[in-house]
């Protein structure tokens, strides 16, 4: 009778320390499993390789828009200019078995470019089932103003001092925002994104990522409307707003200053943290 | 030693119906599926129905490991298991290892019909090296195994406290089943950083990425998963202690 008490208190202890893990952790932390997060996986570059650079520049005056899409892997820079001219460079690196091979991959192909009224468009595109033996380095300098298009799946976007609508999307991506001003549209799932330094709108519907926005207040002021369900929410909030959770939601709304720029943050599994700067 | 071969064996001949006419039976259906495909069945649905046993080898296999434990007192073996001179680790174990076996068996039949007659596995199978195929295959075996040995211990440890809590037996089992993944989890991330010395596993060696020509570097922080296979282990040991020593036969 002596063990099936301890048994006994032993599982009503355990189910305590569950419910309060529950309570404090939320749903999503409880059953997060570490080691999924620990595989790293990148491009091997050491080995034969073979490299090929493509150079393409556009007056701003004939693009309103510029869209990049790398589906593999690839990196995508950006950084803001004084000029008139858009400049994409594209570096495009083949890793295969032996040399020749890798120069074959290069013949076989390239990134494209395509304009569509005032839209330029880059991508990789070529045959044969060896994408992912290619990896594409896009830099680009644009000027301010225009409207960005960034696409990346399993790789990495750099986007840093630069001004004007910018629109990324992300699967298993690292996006790295710094200085920027202007307006700010991400859709991502599985992503790490670190938001530096932003001034201006930004709208994110994301899932499953870890999302790190460090905004600088202006007098425009922000207008925030946060929507998580079954995330984390930490750093430093501005007293003004409010946070509401329940259950598994977290809402936190209001407005700092003018409240000139929406801060509108959907998430399903993320991890948000936030800090407003003076 | 003997013993336990003795025990594993009773156990093993416990298993041989069931397993052979699960495996017959999933053999039989993708040798029917094949029959089907010559007879104008669209092949993309004759390939998903061909792989269809190895999505009910889990049901199977947990199942299976409850089941074993629980005949011992439907049939009032118990008595006479714990009265023979082995731990009650080696009572456990016997049992894990014959899971372990319906695993390598049903998955090797599975496995073999589907190379044999599965369209798009005879596609997958000619486009890899046959060495880097049986090197990589035994490796996703090994981690499946890895990952069916700590859902029968978690199963067992369910069921062995249930016994010892005498009532609501199915509620308990199944709550402590629950709870035995979240310790696990939450252990394992408390123990971790005492392995974060461990160097991480280089994936793209192991799997030989090299040979079929992948540029991929991939590595694997080990540290939470050893830290889990300790705790598991932890379930185990104390599973056995517990049948050993507190279950109650007649409960």
């Amino acid at each position: 009778m002596k063990i099936r008490r301890i048994t006994v208190l032993v599982l009503l202890a355990l189910t305590l320390l569950f419910f309060l893990d529950l309570k404090f952790s939320g749903l999503s932390a409880l059953f997060r499993d570490p080691s999924k997060k620990g595989i790293s996986l990148e491009m091997d570059l050491s080995g034969p390789n073979a490299q090929k650079t493509q150079h393409f520049a556009w007056d701003r005056e004939q693009v309103s828009a510029l869209r990049i899409s790398d589906h593999w892997g690839g990196e995508i820079r950006v950084a803001g200019t004084e000029g008139d001219q858009i400049l994409i460079g594209t570096h495009l690196i083949a890793k295969a078995a032996s040399a020749s091979r890798a120069e074959q991959l290069l013949e076989e192909w390239e990134v494209l470019e395509r304009a569509e009224k005032n839209q330029v468009s880059y991508e990789l595109a070529g045959q044969g089932p060896s994408k992912g033996n290619l990896k594409v380095i896009y830099q680009i300098q644009a000027p301010p103003g225009m409207k960005l298009l960034l696409e990346q799946k399993h790789g990495m976007v750099n986007v840093s001092g630069w001004e004007g609508d910018l629109r990324l999307e992300g699967q298993h991506a690292e996006i790295f925002v710094t200085d920027f001003a202007g307006s700010l549209a991400i859709k991502s799932n599985f992503s790490h994104l670190d938001l530096k330094n932003i001034e201006g709108a930004v709208i994110v519907e994301d899932a499953h990522s870890t999302l790190s926005l460090d905004l600088i207040n202006s007098a425009a002021g922000y207008d925030f409307d946060l929507n998580l369900n079954r995330g984390d929410l930490s750093g430093l909030l501005p007293s003004s707003l409010e946070l509401e959770e329940t259950g598994e939601r977290k809402k936190l709304r209001g407005r700092v200053g003018a409240g000139a720029n929406p801060v509108k943050i959907k998430g399903e599994f993320s991890t948000l943290t936030l800090s407003l700067k003076d | 030693m003997l013993p336990f071969l003795r025990l594993l064996r009773k156990d093993l001949e416990s298993i041989r119906w069931p397993l052979g006419i699960i495996s017959g039976l999933s053999a039989g259906l993708i040798v029917f599926l094949r029959f089907k495909l010559a007879g104008g069945w669209h092949e993309d649905l004759v390939g998903i129905l061909m792989a269809a046993p190895l999505m009910f080898l889990p049901f199977w296999l947990f199942w299976q490991s409850f089941q074993s434990l629980r005949t011992e007192w439907r049939e009032d073996t118990v008595y006479t298991l714990l009265c023979l001179p082995v731990p009650g680790w080696q009572l456990t174990l016997s049992k894990l290892c014959t899971i372990a076996a319906e695993y390598t068996v049903y998955l090797g039949v599975v496995a073999a019909a589907n190379a044999l007659f599965n369209p798009f596995a005879g596609e997958i199978l000619a486009s890899f090296p046959a060495s880097w195929l049986l090197r990589n295959g035994f490796l996703f075996y090994l981690i499946g195994l890895s990952q069916v040995v700590s859902s029968v211990i978690f199963i067992q440890l369910a069921f062995v406290v249930s016994k010892m809590v005498g009532r609501l037996q199915g509620l308990v089992s199944l709550w402590t089943f629950f709870l035995a993944f979240w310790v696990t989890g939450r252990m394992g991330g408390l123990l971790e950083p005492l392995f974060r010395w461990i160097p991480a596993v280089p994936l793209h060696r192991l799997f030989r990425l090299d040979l079929i020509g992948r540029p991929i570097v991939s590595y694997w922080d080990a540290a939470p998963k050893i830290s889990q296979g300790l705790i598991i282990f932890g379930f185990f040991w104390l599973t056995g202690y517990c049948l050993e020593n507190y279950v109650e036969v007649n409960g």
